[in-house]
């Protein structure tokens, strides 16, 4: 793995191969405490993400096409890493989130269906094609009942089919970007990324869903994302900004063409909650 | 020569080789800022007053700035009155009026400055202003002069490097946060007249920037500098990248920049919610690393009304947020990675902010920052 130092970064600072934006988002989603929510549902600046595409058929996600928290053009041969995160409520804390690349989704799977759902993989993932690392997200689209269960059978990074993940739980939190597994204190409860069989390590896709017993009333989407980062708000006095090269050592790597947004873990509602912050990434 | 280690650091402080600039800027004083959109906080009040330079000029002709640039606006021959304290430009010559410019003139009284625009949008026949001085003054020919009036950072100092050691923001005001401030050096901008064209517009004259002029790192925001009328047109710059490539253009994925309606002056003008928002620079092709020069601006369709200036700059460290009334945000650039930015000679510094909610008018922010420099 390539190491990048202080002169890289430095040089790429002097260069000018940099890239700084601001955003916000300001939920109106009633969240709840404990429960993941994928903050890309949420209006603001980007757009909201609303898993829109064929039921069960694979949709890419790219900045070029759909947007999400920019981070400039594409670099390539170069390689761009995220230099800076910063993120600050006035409203919104304790508040976990996780910078996530989002390389697609599988659209409206429905709930009420108890037989083996049959996913379409015709479109590539667009990053990541290894799946290494990679994971799933079920993300409620149109609102449950809760209580029931479900998994997943999917290919895992190395290519072998017919994985199948174990029992996970449906919450009853039902507003729209809610992790529908993020179930709380409910056995099966698994957020915010679905558990994969003992020794996979990531999804290269999902062949198939099955919801248990008498199914449920509502619409998931599946999105396979890849981490970049992890940040928090701790204290709506404080922003918290993450300088990766002087904080943690090491600067993520952003793909060419990445749909970044964020996920997450609120300690209530965040409905009209404005949350801001800036990203500067770089190149070398 | 820069500073290389602490002890540098010490010394230079030591030797007096540094300077204190507290400023204070009141946000525009008939629009409040929008949550999520960016402003140019030269355009608003306070100490520093009112920016008079950006906008100024001549339509689609670069003007470089430094520190001493002035610029100026001229009624034709005769053709400038007051009366009270209404400037009016019955037959415009050169250049454009702006707010802040200093009127002079036979029988104008000293210190006479335009503090906001009437019918005048700068170099239209007819056109009114308002002055700080009340007088009567008739069939003169009339001069505004614009100064450069960024945040003082300490004169020039070559052949030493200044530096950026820190730099802090506060307001005790309500609803004043949270947002945060980025510093950059403004180094200059073309003036747009123009709004209502849906061609290419070609930038005119030579483009030879007063720093970083081989353009690494150089970027643009768009801001009006008259009040924009009700068309929402995309934005495109055709540009040169500092590899000399010409024909660079702004990026129409996912969308072009998309201009606000009504946009007041000092916004940055696509910024905000939605599709075809972004800021506070205007998005680059793929891979480029600034802009050396521009070539031609297009708009989609028609602004209406209103003159904006594209505004060539360039990011001065990580930016200051606020998150808090009345506590303040400080950003020490001693402990970063690279430390302590330069600050060139002739350097035009300037605040833009991201509004995190809807701060009210005349909301006054207080900042300072220090430089420092080894001789």
């Amino acid at each position: 793995m390539t190491v990048y130092g202080a002169k890289q970064i430095a040089d790429a600072e002097r260069d000018g191969f940099t890239f700084f934006s601001g955003w916000r988002k300001q939920p109106t989603q009633t969240t709840g405490a404990g429960i993941w929510f994928d903050l890309s549902m949420s209006p603001g600046n980007p757009v909201p993400n609303y898993y829109i595409g064929s039921p069960g058929v694979f949709t890419p996600l790219r900045q070029s096409t759909d947007g999400g928290i920019p981070h400039g053009g594409n670099v390539s041969p170069k390689t761009k890493l995220l230099r800076v995160f910063e993120i600050q409520s006035a409203n919104a804390a304790p508040l976990s989130v996780k910078i996530l690349d989002y390389l697609g989704f599988y659209p409206f799977l429905d709930e009420s269906i108890v037989d083996e759902q049959f996913l379409t993989n015709s479109t590539p993932v667009p990053r990541y094609p290894d799946g290494a690392g990679v994971m799933m997200m079920p993300v409620v689209v149109a609102g449950q009942i809760g209580g029931g269960t479900f998994f997943v059978r999917y290919t895992n990074q190395d290519g072998v089919a017919e994985r199948q993940t174990p029992q996970h739980a449906m919450g009853t939190q039902a507003v729209n970007g809610t992790i529908i597994t993020s179930a709380g204190a409910v056995k099966n409860s698994r957020a915010p990324f679905m558990a994969l069989q003992e020794g996979d390590t990531g999804v290269r896709t999902v062949d198939s869903i099955v919801f248990e017993g008498i199914g449920d009333i509502g619409l998931i989407s599946i999105a396979l994302v890849k981490v970049i980062a992890e940040s928090y708000i701790r204290d709506t006095t404080a922003p918290h900004e993450r300088d990766f090269s002087m904080d943690m050592g090491s600067l993520p790597i952003i793909k060419d063409d990445a749909y970044l947004n964020l996920l997450g873990l609120p300690n209530g509602s965040l409905s009209g909650a404005p949350i801001m912050g800036y990203i500067k990434t770089l190149w070398v | 020569m820069s500073i290389n280690s602490k002890d540098d650091l010490d010394a230079a402080l030591a030797a007096g080789q540094t300077w204190v600039e507290s400023s204070s800027k009141n946000l525009h004083s008939v629009t409040a800022q929008a949550a999520g959109i960016w402003y140019d906080l030269s355009k608003g009040a306070g100490m520093l007053s009112w920016d008079a330079l950006i906008g100024s000029g001549t339509n689609l002709t670069f003007q470089p700035v430094s520190d001493s640039t002035t610029t100026t606006a001229t009624t034709a021959a005769t053709s400038g009155s007051i009366s009270g304290t209404t400037f009016t430009d019955t037959t415009h010559g050169t250049g454009r009026f702006t707010i802040g410019q200093k009127l002079t003139g036979t029988g104008v009284t000293a210190n006479t400055f335009i503090t906001a625009l009437g019918t005048g949008t700068g170099r239209n026949n007819g056109g009114t202003y308002t002055v700080n001085n009340s007088q009567t003054v008739t069939s003169q020919t009339i001069t505004g002069t614009a100064t450069a009036n960024f945040i003082k950072h300490g004169g020039n100092v070559t052949p030493a490097v200044k530096q950026l050691l820190n730099a802090s923001v506060v307001s005790a005001a309500a609803t004043s946060a949270p947002t945060f401030f980025q510093l950059v050096d403004i180094i200059g901008f073309i003036p747009v007249d123009t709004v209502t064209l849906t061609t290419a517009q070609t930038i005119l004259g030579s483009q030879t920037y007063p720093r970083y002029a081989n353009g690494k790192g150089v970027k643009a925001y768009i801001t009006p500098v008259v009040v924009m009328g009700a068309g929402t047109p995309t934005l495109q710059l055709n540009y040169t990248n500092p590899s000399s490539v010409a024909g660079r253009l702004t990026p129409p994925f996912p969308s072009l920049p998309i201009a606000n309606a009504t946009a007041p002056v000092g916004q940055i003008v696509y910024s905000g919610t939605g599709a075809g928002k972004y800021g506070p620079g205007m998005p680059l092709a793929a891979g480029d690393n600034g802009i050396l020069s521009i070539q031609s601006i297009q708009q989609s369709a028609t602004m209406t009304s209103g003159a904006y200036a594209i505004v060539l700059y360039k990011e001065i460290g990580l930016p200051v947020p606020l998150t808090t009334i009345a506590v303040p945000g400080e950003r020490d650039f001693f402990n970063q990675l690279p430390s302590m930015p330069v600050i060139p000679d002739g350097a035009c510094l300037s605040w833009l902010q991201l509004a995190g909610a809807i701060h009210p008018v005349n909301t006054p922010y207080n900042f300072t920052l220090k430089t420092v420099w080894k001789n």
